[in-house]
């Protein structure tokens, strides 16, 4: 019996821990970028001027990183949905950070991401944020989402950050 | 004291079925920190690395129960959970370790419910071990 006991508690632990069974993180179903989309995010990136640079030191300085991917600057979160495929523009990117429980991408977690970003952070800080992440999905503010046929796909589950905006 | 925690001991039956119902809810806060792990948190630095140790931890004190080691038991769970709860509660205010969060979904209130019950049980079942054992030769 003892035996048994030891050895349901291990198979089934061991399961666990090698993840089997477990599922995948929703993100990691979501399609990254290809080549050629990585290779003009990353140009936007080097273009986008001080704003966009700013942005760019937050989503690490805010921890953006450890729970969202942007392929171009090497963040591979998985925790919330990729931020380089979003078809929002920067408005919308700024409501999801500080309005993130609006909206939430299929398959992610509810209450993970922090709702205080509108109190931590200013109100310039947040739109440098958005606009990195517009700049490392091909969205600008000045264009909003008319970036349709850039030929980005992945659809409505793609990747559309609402929820998980930046956090 | 190292020797009596680590000597297999044979709890009272009431003690034994706090303990057994500790070990359980033990076990889900554990395997509900390994599927996290693999739903996402393996990307967080060392926080991360800490749901997949409290997976395995949480399976090795199990163990020790299961093997008649009681008190290890009790000090295993107790390392385990007390810990845990700390962090969960840091990460949903000030941050922990870097990392926070925004709420109680129901993954994290399985893990909250269940280390908190391993906590109460674990305890209430070393003091029905230590309530008993005066009367022990």
């Amino acid at each position: 019996m003892r035996i048994v006991l030891a050895a349901l508690t291990v198979v089934a632990m061991g399961c666990a821990i090698a993840g089997i069974g477990m599922g995948h993180a929703p993100a990691e179903l979501q399609a990254p970028p290809a080549a050629s989309e990585l290779v003009a995010a990353k140009q936007r990136i080097a273009v986008g001027g001080a704003t966009t640079a700013r942005g760019r030191a937050l989503f690490e300085e805010e921890g953006c990183d450890a729970c969202h991917s942007i392929a171009a600057v090497g963040a591979e979160g998985t925790l919330g949905p990729r931020l380089d495929m979003v078809d929002d523009d920067v408005d919308e990117i700024v409501e999801s950070i500080t309005e993130p429980r609006e909206e939430i991408a299929d398959g992610f977690a509810e209450k993970l991401m922090p709702t205080d970003y509108a109190q931590r952070m200013s109100d310039a800080e947040i739109q440098a944020l958005a606009t990195f992440v517009a700049a490392a999905s091909g969205t600008r503010e000045e264009d909003g989402a008319g970036d349709e046929d850039s030929g980005r796909g992945g659809g409505e589950d793609s990747g559309r950050g609402r929820g998980r905006g930046g956090g | 004291m190292i020797r009596r925690m680590l000597a297999p001991s044979r709890p009272n039956p009431l003690a034994l079925a706090l303990l057994l119902l500790a070990a359980v809810c033990l076990f889900v806060a554990g395997l509900q920190h390994a599927r996290l792990f693999h739903r996402g948190y393996a990307e967080v630095e060392i926080v991360g690395l800490l749901f997949l140790m409290s997976g395995i931890g949480s399976a090795v004190v199990v163990l020790t129960l299961i093997f008649d080691r009681a008190w290890l038991f009790v000090i295993g769970a107790l390392s385990i959970c007390v810990p845990s709860l700390v962090s969960i509660a840091l990460s949903h205010s000030s941050g922990f370790l870097g990392f926070r969060e925004g709420g109680y979904d129901i993954d994290a209130l399985v893990i909250v419910v269940a280390e908190i019950a391993a906590v109460i049980l674990a305890a209430l079942g070393a003091a029905a071990m230590l309530a008993r054992s005066p009367s022990e030769p």
